[in-house]
């Protein structure tokens, strides 16, 4: 089976080169595997640093935010016929030695989707993000009808037939949402490990903040409309 | 005879150039037959209800409203909500076809370089 690493990077300079090295060389279950960095329109270095560390680069000509970059890798996925695809953050947030536990669940589950939850073990995580992950979590089950513990968490892992059966339309932050709306849609089977996460100075500063809740309701809710 | 106030001269004026410039954009094409007709109908109307002595007051109380002014304020109001609505769908759609376009260019570009 062949793999394909997914990293969405806006502006992840700083951490890009670290994350690709710490990908394991051998994972478990797959007979090989490719990292691809969706460069988002980044202005510092982040290409270079990710073209450097051994990884496949595709440059978006400008910004155009977390949907836009996922939606990117699950075209390049598709067109490059990869049999799983895991997702994981550039500012360091996911540790990619835990790679391997999502596959395995994945598998041994013969599940379409395997959600690396930050929420089943929230320790260390601070109290506003739970509050603000939790609020999500509620509004997805409302919204799409699918309970999950982390709707926000971007270390995921999708199988050969949710890789072509999930459509990314939404550009910014309420894509981790809208996967479950697509999980939802298209009744693909899902499972959650538990992940820890890193928090850093410089992660908590890349990652979603609480304010951004309310501009993703809102659009979650429109999209529910006009769907 | 009716005794025609500042207010009807000039709302009546605004409402002709506005449905002026809303023929200008069908006739570029930049609007459609059921733009022109959803804008006709609105002017048209709101003209209409202005200029006739009592008539909003009897469409308020034909809807359960109080009196004309208001009635004429939800109207306004929902008309704006919808137009929000219809502008937020729009711009999405735009932002969507932008995203589309970056997207094939990043694959595409990818191929041209053969990045390793």
């Amino acid at each position: 089976m062949r793999l394909l690493i997914i990293i969405p990077a806006y502006n992840e300079a700083k951490t890009i080169k670290k994350v690709i090295q710490s990908i394991p060389a051998k994972i478990k279950g797959m007979a090989k595997y490719s990292v691809l960095v969706v460069d988002d329109g980044s202005r510092d270095n982040t290409r270079k640093e990710a073209i450097s560390a051994g990884a496949t680069v595709v440059s978006h000509l400008i910004n155009r935010g977390l949907g836009g970059a996922l939606g990117t890798a699950f075209e390049y996925a598709r067109r490059t016929n990869y049999d799983v695809m895991v997702t994981l953050d550039g500012d360091g947030q996911h540790d990619p030695k835990e790679i391997e536990k999502l596959i395995i669940a994945l598998t041994n589950a013969r599940a379409n989707v395997c959600i690396g939850s930050r929420m089943m073990d929230s320790r260390g995580m601070p109290w506003y993000r739970v509050i603000g992950n939790y609020g999500l979590n509620v509004i997805t089950l409302i919204l799409f009808g699918i309970w999950t513990t982390d709707s926000q968490s971007g270390f995921r892992a999708f199988s050969f037939s949710a890789i072509r059966k999930i459509e990314v339309r939404t550009d910014k932050m309420e894509v981790s949402s809208e996967i479950f709306s697509e999980i939802s849609r298209h009744k693909l089977s899902y499972v959650e490990v538990p992940i820890k996460a890193i928090y850093s100075r410089y992660s908590l500063g890349k990652g979603q903040r609480n304010s951004n809740a309310f501009s993703i309701i809102f659009k979650l809710i429109l999209k529910k409309i006009a769907s | 005879m009716k005794n025609i106030s500042i207010f009807e001269i000039i709302f009546t004026l605004f409402a002709f150039f506005a449905w002026s410039r809303a023929i200008l954009r069908y006739r570029e094409s930049k609007i459609s037959n059921k733009d022109l007709l959803l804008w006709t109908a609105i002017w048209f109307g709101m003209v209409t209800i202005i200029s006739i002595p009592g008539k909003a007051d009897y469409i308020a109380r034909v809807f359960g409203v109080r009196n004309g002014a208001e009635f004429m304020f939800f109207i306004a109001i929902s008309i704006l909500f919808y137009s929000v609505y219809r502008l937020y769908v729009k711009a999405n759609e735009a932002e969507r076809q932008i995203t589309n376009l970056v997207r094939q260019l990043a694959l595409q570009g990818r191929k041209k370089n053969k990045l390793p």
